[in-house]
């Protein structure tokens, strides 16, 4: 017996403990805002998209619309801190069918995101590690090989091999993900310190003579290749006033959503997160990790605009969208920056954030992919064997890890033959956006279709006057989330690159839906109701 | 939900439905949710499997008229009797105990643990007690069996008020019949854990007690084992490992996790093997696995929030039909 505090006591009882810890979530959502990775698609694209609009301005906005959507989420969370989080909120307070439709997609969609995650070590690391060292050593062998893996063969082979290893080192559990992730988080903030260093140190015209050097040992014709990139973009229409107002601000923003919205993606893990219950631990996290994500890309981008200058910044990323320069090196920052440093220790150390990036993205699809699999299937919507765990491999998901695996390695060959697979980043944006809006319009309705559970938790204190915060801050979100998803379907340049790629992704949602309905009625013949596992039993 | 409907003829199944629900650790809404889950999942049977009651008592001091309380780090105070009820209300919703007690007797109860210790075994049988009132009358009439058992978190004090009620029925030790044609074995016990809980004893001792119990059942084939502690190392079973100060120990800077199930249950279940375990105890382990022909279920437990999880349970001629997890 004790005294746990002020007027408890408390007897000895058994008890447990959840495996993430708050510095572990923080890590781990830092990870999932790609504060390297996918932060040099930004740095290229809302430049080259919209040049017009000031990108650090379009991040500090975008970070500001998001805060109340981190609240929105930290409430649901805390409220109903369960495994599978987007799914559980959405199918317990809106509908299954809803929630199924828009949470099975999204895994489907993890096939491409691990896609990326074989594109990023391709093409912002061993392409720009094997060309850097060609410049260095003059080997030609070097640099066709950093040449190579710009391509989509490079990028094919690389994508089939991370994410084999990747599910593989996933098989033990979470356990090994979390023991590793601290040295995969060291990589990234080394070479954190290693871009703002050199960034902050190096002039300008050091970075164009760098940078003309560096292009001359592959194409020895272009002595000034720094001239060649603006005078292309010119040549091919660039415009630098086009892309501004409150257009080009929503345009940036819905760019820079790839990067500050995925604090969200530790959600489904909420069963595994010691704090899930605790609203303003929750919201505390998830809040510093936006601040973090958008203090590095708001100080990256503003150096690189002063280092590199503003006019190169947004021809290069006219030039890198439209495909108006064949760069034998994609010119990520990934590249532009060790350039800039011009020796190989900067190479090999900015380097190493961006492999470690790229591998924990891979880890944190199949982490929080795996959970929302295992939700759908505990509710017998997916298979049961789907969810089902495995005793040699210490409670991992097996079955769910192979959806994950063996779509994502049919999707690379498929990819193969699609040019510019980046150019469709924006599109799981767009994905993302539907199942995030949806959880917002869930937490909107949360006080009156899930009464009894909201009473019941501590976030119900929380209002504006009569209105409960959480719904304030979930039809903010909704409201948002529909302005960009309407964007996204308007904006050709915003990832939906072309009709086809829209009916795709319509064909997977009704597809998903229909699953649903399928499922309920297999289910029933079965003497199994479905309908019973999103129902609350009344206590009275 | 709003698009569902219910079949205007509900037909009678051909199976046994089997509701088990198990650690509510005194929840007031999650005993509630239960006895209601009888009509609300058509259930023939429903199981309570054990860890039933709470682990704190909240003081609430009084103090004049008024009542003074601390709850989730936030003082509260009642001036009503209507709002010193919703108080208590509040604190049993989260499976704590109210305790309504002057400065000088809370003083009391800090300083002597053996009258601390009373007063919890006293709040914990009569909420017990009050349960079944509750039960009896929600359930009589009903045509469901309703079966709580104890768990090792559980005191011996509680035993002969379980044993009291002329509709609940207490299976401890016994075995008891489902539905006609299958049955069931249930033990409160557990391998020993870290905090040595009442029940809590060494997996040999375990081992024996269980083969005492198993000797009563004819037919295994056509038995449920309603064993509160889960088989060592089935994946129901995996927890934080814990030092002598109950501290997660560390490797790599995480929690290392082992199982810490029970060799002796698995070890029945390996060697009987019935149709179904029903399990509990780790409360993170909701889950599902095959030992042999025995499926074992963990629906494992949220009772802090007031959600009742459970597990719904079809069997037919010594054969299970299908499950599936719910959380209401």
């Amino acid at each position: 017996m004790e005294i746990a505090t002020k007027g408890v006591f408390r007897r000895t009882a058994s008890g447990l403990t959840r495996e993430i810890s708050a510095i572990d979530h923080w890590v781990y959502n830092v990870f999932t805002l790609l504060v390297l990775t996918g932060a040099a698609f930004f740095y290229v694209w809302a430049p080259g998209q919209f040049p017009a609009t000031n990108p650090v301005l379009g991040l500090i906005v975008a970070a500001i619309v998001i805060v109340p959507i981190y609240v929105a989420y930290s409430m649901l969370a805390s409220a109903m801190p369960r495994s599978g989080g987007d799914y559980i909120f959405q199918s317990r307070i809106l509908h299954p069918s809803i929630a199924f439709m828009g949470l099975f997609a999204m895994c489907i969609w993890l096939w491409y995101w691990l896609e990326l995650s074989g594109f990023w070590i391709a093409a912002m690391v061993l392409s720009p590690l094997f060309s850097a060292l060609g410049v260095f050593t003059g080997s030609a062998s070097l640099l066709a090989l950093g040449t190579w893996f710009s391509g989509g063969t490079g990028i094919l082979i690389t994508a089939l091999v991370t994410n084999l290893l990747v599910a593989i080192a996933f098989l033990p559990g979470l356990k090994t993900y979390l023991r590793i992730q601290w040295f995969l988080f060291a990589g990234v903030i080394i070479s954190i310190v290693v871009m703002t260093f050199v960034l902050l140190t190096i002039s300008h015209q050091t970075f164009v003579a760098n940078f003309n050097g560096f292009m001359a040992a592959f194409d020895p014709s272009q002595t000034n290749y720094y001239q060649y990139v603006i005078d292309t973009a010119y040549a091919n229409g660039f415009d630098p006033t086009a892309g501004g107002g409150l257009y080009g601000l929503i345009g940036v923003i819905a760019i820079a959503w790839f990067n500050l919205i995925w604090a969200v993606w530790a959600i489904p893990n909420l069963g595994e997160i010691k704090h899930a219950g605790n609203f303003g631990t929750m919201n505390r996290v998830m809040q510093a990790s936006l601040a973090f994500g958008t203090l590095v890309l708001a100080v990256t981008m503003g150096l690189l605009i002063k280092v590199c200058g503003k006019e190169f910044t947004l021809a290069l990323g006219f030039n890198w969208f439209n495909g108006t320069i064949e760069f034998p090196v994609q010119p990520y920052t990934s590249i532009l920056i060790p350039i800039m440093g011009g020796g190989a220790i900067v190479v090999v150390l900015t380097l190493l954030g961006f492999l470690t990036q790229a591998i924990q993205q891979s880890f944190n699809v199949f982490v929080g992919g795996t959970r929302l699999l295992v939700a759908m299937s505990m509710d017998r919507v997916l298979p049961e064997s789907w969810g089902k765990i495995s005793r040699r491999f210490r409670g991992s998901p097996v079955n769910a890890i192979l959806f994950l695996l063996i779509g994502a390695e049919v999707l690379a060959v498929v990819l193969w033959f699609v040019p510019n697979l980046e150019n469709y980043a924006l599109s799981t944006s767009f994905a993302a956006t539907i199942y995030q809006s949806l959880t917002c319009l869930a937490a909107a309705v949360f006080p009156w279709r899930a009464k009894e559970i909201y009473e019941a938790s501590p976030i119900s204190k929380y209002k504006l006057g009569n209105i409960p915060l959480v719904t304030i801050c979930g039809v903010w979100g909704f409201l948002v989330g529909v302005v960009l998803i309407i964007f996204y379907l308007v904006d050709p340049n915003l990832g939906l690159a072309s009709t086809t790629g829209l009916w795709g992704m319509i064909g997977v949602f009704v597809f998903c839906f229909i699953w649903f309905w399928v499922a309920r009625a297999t289910n029933k013949s079965k003497g199994i109701d479905i309908d019973l596992n999103f129902q609350q039993i009344p206590p009275e | 939900m709003f698009w569902f409907k219910r079949d205007k003829k509900e037909k009678k199944e051909a199976f046994t439905r089997i509701f088990f629900a198990t650690d509510i650790h005194g929840s007031e809404p999650c005993f509630l949710k239960f006895v209601n889950a009888a009509s609300f999942y058509k259930a023939d049977v429903i199981v309570l499997g054990g860890d039933i009651t709470g682990k704190q008592v909240v003081t609430i001091e009084r103090r004049g008229d008024e009542y003074h309380s601390h709850l989730f780090g936030q003082d509260r105070v009642a001036r009503t009797p209507e709002e010193l009820a919703q108080l208590e209300k509040h604190i049993r919703t989260n499976g704590f105990y109210p305790y309504v007690a002057t400065a000088d007797e809370l003083a009391e109860l800090s300083d002597e643990e053996d009258k601390l210790a009373a007063l919890f075994s006293r709040l914990m049988c009569e909420t017990v007690e009050r349960w079944l009132r509750i039960a009896e009358e929600r359930l009589r009439g009903l045509p469901v069996k309703c079966f709580i058992s104890p768990g090792n978190d559980d005191v011996f004090d509680l035993d002969p008020i379980l044993a009291s009620s002329d509709l609940v029925i207490y299976p401890e030790g016994k075995l008891v019949d489902l539905d006609g044609e299958h049955t069931m074995i249930s033990c409160g016990y557990a391998n020993m854990t870290p905090w040595r809980c009442p029940r809590d004893i060494e997996d040999d001792e375990l081992r024996v007690k269980l083969e005492a119990m198993l000797s009563q059942v004819e037919d295994p084939s056509r038995c449920v084992f309603n064993f509160h502690a889960p088989p060592y190392d089935s994946t129901l079973d995996t927890a934080p490992q814990l030092d002598a100060n109950f501290k997660p120990v560390l490797v790599g800077g995480q929690p290392h996790m082992i199982p810490v199930g029970s060799v002796a249950v698995r070890e029945m279940i390996e060697k009987y093997q019935p149709i179904i375990g029903l399990h509990g105890h780790i409360h993170e382990c909701r889950g599902a696995i095959e030992l042999g022909r025995t499926v074992s279920l963990n629906p494992g437990s949220e009772y802090s929030e007031g959600i009742l999880r459970g597990v719904l349970v079809n069997i037919a001629d010594g054969q299970l039909k299908g499950y599936q997890f719910v959380a209401g």
